[in-house]
């Protein structure tokens, strides 16, 4: 009669371990799967790259941005470019791109700036702890105009998307 | 059953139950690493720009190849500009 008791006590303590180690491996598969891969520094380099070739082909700035040395001021010059930062998905806009030009003489003072998207995300690029809120990224290159006026060309993309990338 | 039998036996339960409970604790202790694990490896799923294989949002070669060209149309202070360029893409 004991050796029976015995043998249930063990069956039981058997099926609880199996649970235990199931409940384990899908509380790993869980937490692992259930962060999304943030690939927000991809799509601001992706940005980065489409607004680069927007501004400057063949070496030679557009036409739309500067003519005979002179800028071109144009409010939707991104938007001819087929380069939309609204989106039904999102309520507020999650992009914002800075594109600054800049005399060979003076890297301090833009001569020129193009902005596009919502700048309030633009402060959080200074913050530390701007891994989780937002994903800044800047690259600069060489460009010339029609006259062949030397630029450095500095684009600065900003994607916020938190909620799709980070697990919060 | 002799006394002396019984008290062999009951020494056998003892030692098998603490073999069982010392083996729950680490089977618990080795489940509960595991998850621990899998949470740091899913905080580090940021995926880097040079982490991917292919062209498609490589900054470098996108735009080098457009300072190259403009370089083609004017070379003067190509040092310096090279400078600038290094610093500001570091």
């Amino acid at each position: 009669m004991w050796n029976k008791r015995g043998q249930d006590v063990m069956s039981l303590y058997w099926f609880l371990i199996l649970a235990v180690i199931a409940g384990g491996i899908f509380a790993m598969v869980y937490v692992f799967y259930g962060t999304p891969f943030d690939v927000r520094e991809i799509e601001a380099n992706i940005l980065t790259n489409k607004i680069s070739d927007c501004v400057s082909y063949g070496g030679k700035i557009s036409s739309n941005i500067i003519a005979d040395g002179v800028f071109q001021p144009n409010s939707n010059f991104l938007g001819q470019c087929h380069l939309t930062f609204i989106s039904n998905e999102w309520e507020d806009q999650q992009f914002y791109s800075e594109i600054n030009f800049y005399k060979i003489g003076d890297l301090e003072n833009s001569v020129f700036r193009i902005k596009e998207g919502d700048n309030k995300w633009l402060p959080y690029c200074s913050l530390g702890n701007e891994e989780d809120l937002v994903k800044c990224f800047d690259r600069s290159f060489y460009s010339v105009d029609d006259l062949n006026n030397q630029y450095i060309i500095k684009i600065l993309s900003v994607v916020r998307k938190s909620e799709k990338n980070v697990k919060i | 059953m002799s006394r002396f039998n019984l008290i062999k036996n009951k020494r056998g339960d003892i030692s098998k139950t603490i073999t069982w409970i010392v083996a729950t604790v680490l089977i618990v202790g080795v489940l509960i690493l595991f998850i621990y694990i899998s949470s740091v490896m899913s905080n580090i799923k940021v995926v880097k720009v040079g982490e991917i294989n292919s062209d498609i949002g490589k900054e470098s070669l996108v735009l080098s190849v457009k300072t190259s060209l403009a370089f083609n149309r004017n070379n003067t202070n190509k040092e310096i500009i090279e400078n600038i360029l290094e610093e500001k893409n570091e």
